[in-house]
């Protein structure tokens, strides 16, 4: 299922975008949280950070598009991938993962957001459509940005990132 | 909830503000995310939902959930869940576990209620080991696997759940895989609506005791035929695949059981006629 | 501590014969014979009549065509023990009968019929002598077409002990009603060949049946599902097991008539939690099982312990251990009921002290699981509960509290929040904002599991509380006489104290019964009070490791000068033992 075909009209698309953007806030926050929870919290700060600033992109797209009186059933959003394309999928977490590691899948998830909406401003039938598309995947690109930007600053896990010399605990 | 503010519920309506404690990137996370998704497109308020469990990490899942539960003791959920049910037929009831919970202890107990057929949904979190008690094998492991309890591997022959459910007479079994949630959300979704006993087998991965079970999302795929009614059929299938084919295998048609449960608690009884010499 | 020695070697003192307001029948037969239908109709007959009675029974471990005895004593007065020695024995047949050796207690005051003409006498028969008489079943049976033995056998002790012969026939009637007029009358027939056959062998007869009161034929088992159903259960899961299987044979049908629902589960792992979950949503609820299904059951239980969920567990004791006798009675699970949870965890246990008491102390236990949310595990046995009892029509009772439950939760609702009482609301499934999750792990009052220091003593202390400091009333033991000579004992021993204080202290001066009928918790000061001006303790009991004297020096402050007897099963205390021990004790 393309991201053209559930996206014809411009409810749609806002619809679509405001999902993307509520979700994938959601899944950030929820990976903080378990980064929280196993106290790796550098990580888990990175995740609170990443979670603001979707929130917040879901808070414009309501005020300046109206996005938040749209609606669809959940059943019909058709993603590409398994999941949201901007939510890092929750199978990829470790509990000690690394910064550069977790701006790393965060990368991934912005660019997939990236493309979805390059994808609609490309193939979307009508101008006021793919105008729309192409203002979201300039805001996923300036993520995209900000994310690289981020990952200068930690640099590549050590060879011995996962050696924890206790073992697993019987809770 | 009123018909003033009659709301729909969402995912999140179904979640309890208590964080889990499984390890970050365990397979039980998504399928925590499908069960609310799943219960949020079913609509029960979540007072009218009971999810029952026995003990391991998928088990934790009730307190998870702004339902009822019930965290029971090892192996004992299908017991605790078909007590409720039968006495409380307006409840939605769904039982959940892993592969040890439900397959080993709680093995004699899975045959029954699939033979018994009441009108419940098992959710099973299938990561082949024993993750609480820091990785043993479990009856759906293969046979090498070396661990410290059962170095070398087991050597045994795994448990074949499905095929077990079908010749017990579960009404509904499918397999899906934690990576796919939305996926999983609506194998749910069907599986709560069908009525009788229906199995969900989840594979999903332990990244802490079996981290190679990563790769099982790249191994899974998308069943390439229909359900089947046939229950020989799908045993069939299922006794020949590889383990990875995911979808729902069978729909059933046996009648739930449902013997009638309308006691009136507050009417004396009387027999005395029958100790009369 | 003096423990009194004894065994059943010894032949029985000479106590007072039984009085002929009593008589002791024994019925034998073998092979399909039908004794227990010939017993049972006796029974009923004597019932009908007014007679008080009691009926047991013995077997081969065959399931069919083995050896069995009736043993039924009727009286003027309640009974609730077998007579010491048997007056009537009637033998359809003597086949492995010595299988019965030490049940069957005969003397020289016994008249022993046998049906089978020319058999050899076994020697349990044949060395204490008795009055030997002999009828000729089979020539009788062969010449009166449609005649069975069992019922020509069944003629003969009605007729000899002086049973109105019309309570027979309207019997005789009620039975073969559905089986036509023909068989009606062989039946008659073979009763009234029987009533000839002994109408000279001058067996001293029952004094007259006292004036009607209303009575009940009821069996422990009978008696515990109706008290259990007085008191509300309607949702039982059950799986079968000797001698229990008849308290869920009876609810079954009773249950679905009152519109609830008995499972059979596929064991007992599931049948407890079966009802957990049961209680959980509301129900009030039960199982019966005996010791090997109890120890099954005992980490479910905790689970309902520790989660505060209310259910009641019948365990109809049975000897043991292990698989043990299961058709013979023993006091050997006390300790499995009492301590034989894992870790701290405190609940309510019971025992009835009659057949009759069956029905109350099921239906208390329910009233107390159900108010103090706890499990409670009633200790039957299988003397009360495969025994028939002609009783006293037990009164109708009503217990007035129920369970607590939250019907309006507010915001914040704590379903293990600490009260006085100890005991919280109980939130019922679909009532909204009553969301929790029971469980099994330790908690804080929200039911979040907790591993903290506060939130375990506070829960341990108030699920401790909750059952410690209730106010359990009268009902905590049965106590007769006020002797300065107390006897302490619970459950079937009860019946053959009684039996052995009428013999002795009939104005009830001398000796003091206390039988307990709360187990658990201790009532340590309500038996202090009950034994004040006692100068000598006896603690009687049917287990060989003395598991009451245990518990009752464990848990009750009992006086370090407390005699204990105590001795295993399978065979019951008889009267004349109980009254022997008491005389030697009492000198």
């Amino acid at each position: 299922m393309s991201a053209s075909d559930k996206t014809n009209d411009r409810e749609a698309l806002l619809a679509h975008a405001y999902a993307i953007e509520n979700e994938t806030a959601e899944r950030y926050q929820d990976l903080a949280d378990q980064m929280y929870g196993v106290n790796n919290v550098e990580v888990g700060d990175l995740f609170t950070k990443l979670a603001e600033i979707e929130a917040k992109h879901a808070a414009e797209l309501a005020t300046e598009h109206g996005a938040a009186n749209t609606s669809m059933a959940a059943a019909d959003y058709a993603w590409s991938n398994l999941e949201s394309p901007e939510s890092i999928p929750l199978g990829e977490m470790h509990y000690l993962i690394q910064p550069h590691q977790a701006l790393t899948l965060a990368l991934a998830a912005e660019q997939r957001a990236l493309k979805f909406y390059t994808e609609v401003a490309t193939q979307a039938p009508t101008d006021e459509l793919r105008a729309l598309a192409r203002e979201f995947a300039q805001k996923e690109a300036e993520h995209v940005a900000l994310v690289r930007e981020w990952l200068q600053r930690y640099p590549e896990p050590e060879q011995d990132w996962d050696v924890d010399d206790d073992p697993p605990v019987q809770p | 909830m009123t018909a003033e503010n009659a709301c729909v519920l969402t995912a999140r309506d179904y979640k309890s503000d208590l964080k889990p404690v499984w390890c970050p990137g365990c397979g039980d996370f998504s399928i925590l995310m499908a069960i609310t998704m799943a219960m949020a497109e079913v609509a029960r308020p979540p007072e009218e939902v009971a999810v029952i469990s026995g003990i391991g990490c998928s088990s934790r899942v009730p307190a998870y959930t702004s339902c009822y539960g019930f965290h029971g003791v090892h192996g004992r959920a299908l017991p605790l869940a078909t007590g409720l049910k039968l006495s409380r037929p307006d409840l939605l009831v769904i039982a959940t576990g892993g592969d040890g919970d439900g397959y080993s202890i709680g093995g004699n107990h899975f045959m029954h209620a699939c033979r018994r057929n009441v009108d419940l949904t098992y959710i099973v979190m299938d990561n082949q080991v024993y993750g609480m008690t820091k990785g043993q094998p479990s009856p759906t492991t293969p046979p090498e696997w070396d661990s410290a309890l059962v170095p070398g591997g087991t050597g045994l022959r795994p448990f074949h759940p499905l095929v077990i459910a079908l010749a017990a007479g579960a009404n509904f079994v499918a397999r899906t895989f934690s990576g796919d949630a939305k996926g999983t959300a609506q194998t749910i979704v069907e599986a709560i609506n069908h009525p009788g006993f229906s199995l969900i087998e989840i594979l999903s991965p332990c990244v802490t005791f079996r981290p190679e079970e990563r790769e099982w999302a790249k191994q899974v795929h998308p069943a390439s035929v229909d359900p089947t009614d046939d229950r020989a059929r799908a045993a069939r299938r299922v006794l020949t695949d590889d383990g990875f084919n995911t979808g729902i295998l069978y729909r059933g048609k046996r009648a739930p059981y449902q013997p009638a449960f309308s006691p009136d608690t507050t009417a004396s009884v009387d027999f005395e006629a029958e100790f009369l010499p | 501590m003096n423990q009194i020695e004894t065994t059943l070697d010894r032949p029985i003192a000479n106590v007072t014969a039984a009085p002929r307001q009593s008589l002791s029948v024994v019925m034998l037969g073998s092979g399909g014979s039908g004794v227990m239908t010939a017993a049972e109709i006796l029974l009923r007959a004597a019932a009908r009549v007014g007679y008080y009675g009691l009926m047991t029974k013995s077997f081969g471990p065959q399931i069919r065509g083995g050896e069995a005895a009736a043993f039924v004593t009727l009286s003027t007065s309640p009974v609730e023990i077998q007579g010491d020695e048997v007056d009537l024995l009637f033998a359809i047949d003597w086949k492995n009968a010595g299988r019965f050796a030490g049940e069957l207690l005969l003397g020289a005051e016994t008249l022993a019929i046998s049906g089978e003409a020319g058999a050899e006498l076994p020697r349990i028969v044949t060395e204490p002598e008795p009055r030997l008489e002999e009828i000729n079943l089979k020539t009788l049976t062969r010449s009166h077409k449609g005649t069975r033995p069992n019922m020509v056998a069944l003629g003969s002790v009605a007729g000899a002990i002086g049973l109105p012969r019309d309570a027979v026939a309207a019997l005789i009637g009620e039975r073969l009603e559905k089986k036509g007029e023909a068989a009606i009358a062989q039946g008659l027939t073979a009763v009234d060949l029987g009533y000839e056959a002994t109408a000279n062998f001058n067996l001293a007869k029952l004094d007259p049946a006292p004036k009607e009161a209303a009575r009940w034929i009821i069996s422990g088992n009978q008696a515990a599902g109706y008290g259990a159903m007085r008191a509300g259960v309607r949702f039982s899961a059950a799986y079968p097991i000797t001698p229990a299987t008849e308290i869920l044979e009876w609810l079954a049908p009773r249950l679905q008539k009152a519109g609830g629902l008995l499972v059979q589960a596929e064991d007992e792992l599931a049948s407890i939690n079966m009802i957990i979950g049961g209680s959980f949503g509301g129900s009030a609820v039960l199982t019966a099982t005996s010791g090997p299904g109890l120890a099954l059951m005992s980490e479910s239980i905790g689970l309902a312990v520790a989660a505060e969920i209310p259910i009641l567990v019948i365990n109809v004791m049975r000897g043991g251990p292990s698989t043990g006798i299961p058709t013979k009675s023993e006091q050997s699970d006390l300790n499995i009921a009492v301590y034989g949870l894992h870790g701290d965890a405190p609940h309510v246990v019971t025992a009835p002290n009659s057949i009759s008491d069956c029905l109350f102390t099921a239906q208390w236990s329910t009233h107390l699981a159900e108010s103090l949310q706890v499990p409670t595990i009633m200790l039957s046995d299988q003397s009360f509960g495969q025994a028939l009892g002609i009783v006293e029509k037990p009164p109708a009772l009503a217990f007035a509290t129920r369970r607590l439950v939250a019907e309006e939760p507010g915001e914040n609702y704590q379903r293990y929040a600490l009260t006085a009482s100890g005991v919280s609301p109980m939130a019922l499934p679909s009532t909204p904002g009553g969301q929790y999750t029971a469980d099994g792990l330790e908690h804080a009052e929200s039911g979040r599991p907790s591993s903290g220091v506060a939130d375990h003593n506070q829960q341990l202390d108030k699920r401790l509380r909750k059952i410690v400091d209730f106010d359990y009333g009268g009902h905590w033991a049965q106590i007769e006489g006020d002797g300065p000579a107390a006897i302490i004992t619970w459950g079937s021993s009860t019946g053959p104290v009684r039996e052995a204080m009428r013999r002795l202290d009939p104005d009830g001066k001398r000796l003091r019964l206390i039988s307990l009928r709360l187990i658990s918790p201790a009532q340590p000061k309500a038996l202090a009070d009950a034994l004040e001006g006692c100068e000598q303790i006896l603690v009687i009991e049917q287990s060989q490791m003395a598991q009451f004297f245990g518990h009752l020096k464990a848990q009750f402050d009992l006086p370090a000068m407390a005699d204990l007897y105590a001795r295993p099963g399978p065979q019951l205390f008889r009267a004349a033992e109980i009254a022997t021990k008491l005389e030697e004790w009492l000198s």
